[in-house]
């Protein structure tokens, strides 16, 4: 789960792609300029709201739309004006497109058939992918005649037995309920590790995202919003968006005060309590901007003073494992506070009780934007 | 909402009335034709006994024989070519980009369903005057691919309409070109839909008769053709056992169609 190593190869580069469906001076933008590296091997995921341009980023690395501008290169090949057909990269599609007048294993082994790989050759892959998801006595059934969730594995079986250098995955989890979905993730992800194949991954489901991937890239109307590994994404979130995006957040506009000696910026929130954020990159100047801080990382304390906020309790909502506290402050702005209720002592407030907040060191965020 | 309205209608007053007078007038002449032609005697009003007697007359009958095989000739070619042409069509229409003036071509392609037949026969014949080609089957033939073009492009259009392009885009994934993509992902889909259109037009083609009688030269007689003759001569009830025979046929060929383009749709 940690940074790729440098000296890991690039599998696809995508290099000032734009892509404009319709005529280019007044047609839809469905990405601007999106530059990204995959590596080889990697768990990469696509995250971001419907209508973002997942599905068009994936069509232009497949081939099923030309791009409008730009390369997108594959183990260092220009591969943006090959068909489909001669890209070694495979699909997983959303809603399986499985060919419902063959039957499983013919749907297998029709990737290995069109490559001209012979009948018996093609058989026995296609056999083995079967039983790689676990479907091998399914082999004469019809498609029709799978459940959902066998009809997804057999269509990353048909996806992987050309051994695609990479595997496009676009939501394929979608379609599932809640329990077939979190099997589902597990499988992938083994399938993921056990090929070796890179995977490059579209979903809308922050927590899938966070769970499966070794980097995701966030995108927005078309434009890639920040690019990390999970962790440094929910932690060190680049901009507003990132922030809301995954997980909760609080988001406090503040004045921009000076920097501290230690490489933190002081700032100062609406209601005057002065704290110190983690700059995101530099050049941040004076002024005004936002910090986000995720509701765990507040504790409730008895005392104010310098590097705390304070408000006054407003509601407190039992959630089971956690309490949401929220707070009210001077400032006009709310704080959602979590605390586990396995800590006792902290929940020990009541709505009216004024109180103090102290952010986990180097939890604040200064954003981009 | 719909078996409301049914429920209303039925309460009409006369509803029944016309109901069984249109059922009447559509099917009466066929169930006339249909019992006649097994009448042992000539009259068409009297029945004088069972028998099978016109039947063994039409089998032996040299003119008829010539007809069907015309017939099935100009059937078989015609809707075989129209089939392809609006194969070709549809794909066109449906998977080809959006293209300036996509509905005058919708339109082109099915104008044979909206002119007066007469007037496609008429123009037919003075294309094929002004050209020079000596009326025959040939003629006969284009003319009447040309008309089942809209028949057998409905049913085929509908079908491809309703497969995603996700299949197509699956097979070319999958290292499939352009022909091997359409060979063995799109027309196996298709097929309900093209065999479909292509039962339709062969009926259609089986049953003309105003085209076929403005551009058939001679010795390209049809069936159609060959009983309108019969039947001005003196009506006889082999005139009965021909059109029986050609109403099992089309019902034969239509009950098919219906049932092929049913199957599969999902
Ligand atoms: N064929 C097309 N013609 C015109 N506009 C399109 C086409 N396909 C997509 N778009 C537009 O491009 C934008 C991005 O679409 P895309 O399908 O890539 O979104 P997405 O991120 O995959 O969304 P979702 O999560 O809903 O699948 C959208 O605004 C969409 O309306
Ligand atoms: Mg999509």
């Amino acid at each position: 789960m940690s940074q790729p190593p440098s000296v890991q190869r690039t599998a696809i580069c995508i290099d000032k792609v734009c892509k404009v469906y319709g005529p280019p001076d007044s047609g839809v933008v469905a990405l601007h300029e999106v530059d990204l590296t995959i590596y080889d091997n990697e768990f990469f995921t696509l995250l971001g709201p419907s209508g973002c341009g997942k599905t068009t980023l994936l069509h232009l690395i497949a081939g099923f739309e030309d791009v409008t501008a730009g390369t997108i290169r594959l183990f260092g090949k220009d591969i943006v004006s090959l068909p489909p057909n001669k890209r070694p990269i495979n699909t997983v599609f959303q809603h399986y497109a499985l060919f419902p007048h063959m039957s499983v294993l013919e749907n297998v082994a029709f990737g290995l058939k069109m490559k001209s790989v012979a009948a018996d050759t093609a058989q026995a892959r296609a056999q083995e992918m079967l039983e790689l998801v676990q479907l091998q006595q399914f082999s004469h059934r019809m498609p029709n005649e799978l459940s959902g969730g066998q009809q997804q594995r057999v269509a990353v079986a048909r996806a992987l037995a050309p051994h695609p250098k990479v595997l496009l995955l676009d939501e394929p989890l979608s379609a599932l309920d809640l329990k077939l979905r979190q099997s589902m993730r597990d499988e992938l992800k083994r399938i993921q590790k056990t090929t070796g194949i890179t995977f490059i991954f579209v979903t809308h489901d922050q927590e899938e995202a966070l769970t499966l991937s070794d980097r995701i890239a966030v995108i927005e109307s078309g434009e890639i919003q920040q690019v990390a590994v999970p962790k440094e994404l929910y932690e060190a979130p680049r901009n507003r968006f990132v922030a809301k995006f995954i997980g909760d957040v609080n988001l406090i506009d503040i004045e921009i005060d000076d920097m501290t000696d230690n490489g933190l910026v002081r700032v100062r929130t609406k209601s005057g309590d002065l704290i110190e954020a983690v700059p995101n990159g530099s050049g941040h100047k004076c002024g005004p901007g936002h910090v986000a801080i995720r509701p765990e990382r507040l504790n409730v304390t008895r005392k104010g003073g310098d590097g705390i906020l304070t408000g006054r309790v407003r509601e407190l909502i039992y959630l089971g494992t956690d309490t949401q506290i929220i707070v009210e402050t001077e400032g006009s702005y709310e704080l959602t506070v979590r605390v586990q209720n396995a800590h006792q002592s902290h929940v020990d407030v009541s709505p009216g009780d004024i109180v103090h907040l102290r952010p986990d060191a180097g939890t604040v965020q200064l954003l981009a934007d | 909402m719909m078996a409301g309205h049914a429920e209303k209608l039925k309460k009409f007053p006369g509803f029944l009335t016309v109901t069984i007078g249109c059922l009447v007038l559509l099917y009466a002449p066929m169930i006339v034709i249909s019992v006649y032609s097994f009448n042992a005697t000539r009259s068409i009003t009297k029945w004088g006994g069972f028998s099978l007697g016109w039947y063994a007359k039409v089998f032996a009958n040299p003119e008829i024989q010539r007809a069907t095989v015309n017939s099935l000739v100009i059937a078989v070619s015609a809707s075989t070519l129209a089939t392809l042409l609006a194969l070709l069509a549809a794909i066109a229409m449906v998977r080809g980009r959006a293209f300036r003036g996509q509905e005058g071509v919708y339109v082109l392609i099915n104008l044979p369903l909206l002119v007066p037949e007469i007037i496609s026969a008429v123009g037919s014949l003075i294309f094929f005057l002004a050209i020079g080609i000596s009326l025959g089957l040939m003629t006969v033939m284009i003319a009447h691919t040309i008309f089942c073009i809209p028949f057998a492009y409905l049913p085929i259009s509908a079908r491809l309409q309703g497969i995603e392009d996700h299949y197509e885009q699956a097979a070319r994934d999958l290292y499939a070109n352009a022909w091997q993509s359409f060979r063995y992902v799109l027309a196996p889909m298709m097929l309900p839909g093209i065999v479909s259109g292509y039962m339709l037009a062969f009926i259609i083609s089986l049953d003309d008769f105003i085209i076929t009688n403005m551009v058939a030269g001679p010795g390209a007689t049809t069936l159609p053709l060959a009983i309108y003759g019969m039947v001005r001569i003196g009506f006889t009830p082999e005139i009965n056992a021909i059109s029986t025979l050609m109403l099992l046929a089309s019902l034969v060929v239509v009950t098919l169609s219906y049932l092929i383009g049913r199957t599969k749709r999902n």
